[in-house]
């Protein structure tokens, strides 16, 4: 290969030598890479993600390289190396190697995201109205339960089908590490998808709620005396309990339910010092490696599977199902508790923590500055995660079993 | 025995039925649809227990 020009220009010469098809597809990442950089600038999108997985985006794909034989690569990360000396190799080279195969690989990034969100948890929402918090997360699990045969019903396989599914939980980590479980092969594609949308849930879910619940029953204000306090000994020995029956129940689940409830009895047992490091330096730290390589695995060869269109499709009806579940059940509970129970609870059960608590709290205040509800709002959040959890497990588990 | 404690040992004792329901008697059928039947009422024992364990926390 003789020298020429393009050796100082590889980015735009690596544009030649590839399919025109992987070209435009890259072009339209490095596109959408300034996007999410920008949505995430203006807060439009959740800034802790989008700046890092943009930029992830905009590297990768636009720092091609081109090797021997015109061979086109990048120093980022080969998701799809498997052979043992290939690994070795791309370890030393690409730098962000060590952590997707050590970290991404094994579910281990989503674990150390659930241990943060298990230290900043407090259960204490969830038990002032267990029966209520929990009867609205299933209701918001509507999306979760019947995108699964729908997505078999569009040609996915029922493993493919749960792992898109599981985005109706709006858990991040839950749907990163279900799809690794389920589907390795697109879990990059379902786990960006449902990191955008959970990102769009705070400025889309507000249009849903003003569509289906009147403005009168958005501004009901609900008494804060009524929220009742447990002790922490009660809560420390309901997450032991909970955790065992939970790890014996779905044991393919079990590093997630640990890591969640190992999050929660630190807190409970009150160590101030881990409380610290693991809702600060550890989620932090996980979120951010979290967003960077998943932006760094978002090549055109990995976004020009057939499928992914399927799953981006899948990904927003799931989202769309809980959160009309959770308004129903929350229009339900309205009725049931005689008029007293503000209905917008009802979207806070897709968990998404604290995202759609908060969209509830602001949908009421903009209907009446005086309603307080985000403490009530708290309840079904919480249990939307322990449902999540108990779904992506059985999911795991039973299809797992059964497939 | 105070209801309080009543109320743990009942939840306890639930959710101890459901995860043997889940994991040991779902195993031994052969049947498949017999098999996701005892699985899932398995997971619903578990699971009530520990609502009931929900309610057994004493609130102030």
């Amino acid at each position: 290969m003789g020298f020429s020009i393009w050796h100082f220009f590889q980015g735009l010469w690596s544009l030649t030598l590839d399919e025109p098809k992987i070209v435009a597809v890259r072009i339209l990442l490095i596109a959408l890479g300034f996007l999410l950089i920008y949505l995430g600038y203006r807060k439009t999108l959740e800034p802790l993600l989008m700046i890092p997985m943009g930029i992830g985006m905009l590297g990768v794909n636009g720092g091609v390289l081109v090797w021997e034989a015109a061979r086109t690569g990048n120093l980022f990360v080969n998701p799809l190396v498997s052979d043992p000396i290939e690994l070795m190799n791309a370890l030393q080279i690409n730098f962000l190697q060590p952590v997707y195969n050590f970290t991404f690989g094994n579910g281990l990034i989503a674990c150390l995201v659930f241990m943060g969100i298990g230290a900043i948890t407090d259960l204490d929402f969830l038990l002032a109205r267990p029966l209520m918090s929990m009867m609205l997360a299933i209701a918001a699990e509507f999306g979760t339960i019947v995108t699964l045969p729908i997505g078999v019903a569009a040609g996915l396989t029922p493993h493919e089908a749960a792992s898109i599914a599981i985005i109706g939980g709006a858990d991040g980590p839950m749907v990163l590490y279900g799809s690794l479980m389920l589907a390795k092969h697109l879990f990059v594609p379902i786990t960006v998808v449902a990191y955008i949308y959970l990102s769009l849930c705070y400025a889309g879910y507000p249009y849903l709620i003003k569509l289906l619940i009147p403005k009168e029953l958005r501004g009901i204000q609900m008494d804060l005396k009524a929220i009742p306090r447990v002790s922490t000994g009660e809560k420390f020995a309901f997450a032991i309990v909970a955790c065992g029956v939970l790890c014996l129940l779905f044991p393919v689940a079990a590093p997630l339910f640990a890591c969640f409830f190992v999050g929660v009895a630190i807190k409970e047992a009150e160590v101030t010092r881990l409380v610290e490091f693991l809702s600060g330096p550890l989620l932090y730290g996980s979120t951010f490696f979290l967003g960077f390589v998943l932006g760094a695995l978002l090549s055109a060869e990995i976004i020009l599977d057939t499928k992914v269109l399927l799953l981006v499709g899948l990904g927003m009806l799931a989202l769309l199902l809980s959160g009309i579940g959770g308004l129903i059940g929350g229009l339900i509970y309205y009725k049931l508790s005689h008029k007293k129970v503000n209905p917008l609870i009802g979207i806070a059960g897709v968990s998404c923590v604290p995202t759609t608590a908060k969209v509830a709290q602001k949908c009421a205040f903009e209907a009446n500055k005086w309603a307080m509800i985000l403490p009530y709002a708290m309840g079904p959040n919480v249990a939307g995660v322990i449902t999540t959890a108990i779904i992506t497990g059985i999911y795991v588990s039973g299809i797992s079993f059964f497939g | 025995m105070s209801l309080k404690r009543k109320l743990w040992l009942v939840g306890i004792a639930l959710a101890i039925c459901g995860v043997v329901f889940t994991r040991v008697m779902s195993q031994t059928i052969d049947q498949p649809s017999i098999q996701l039947i005892i699985y899932l009422i398995g997971i619903c024992l578990a699971l009530t227990g520990l609502i009931v364990i929900f309610f057994a926390m004493s609130r102030r």
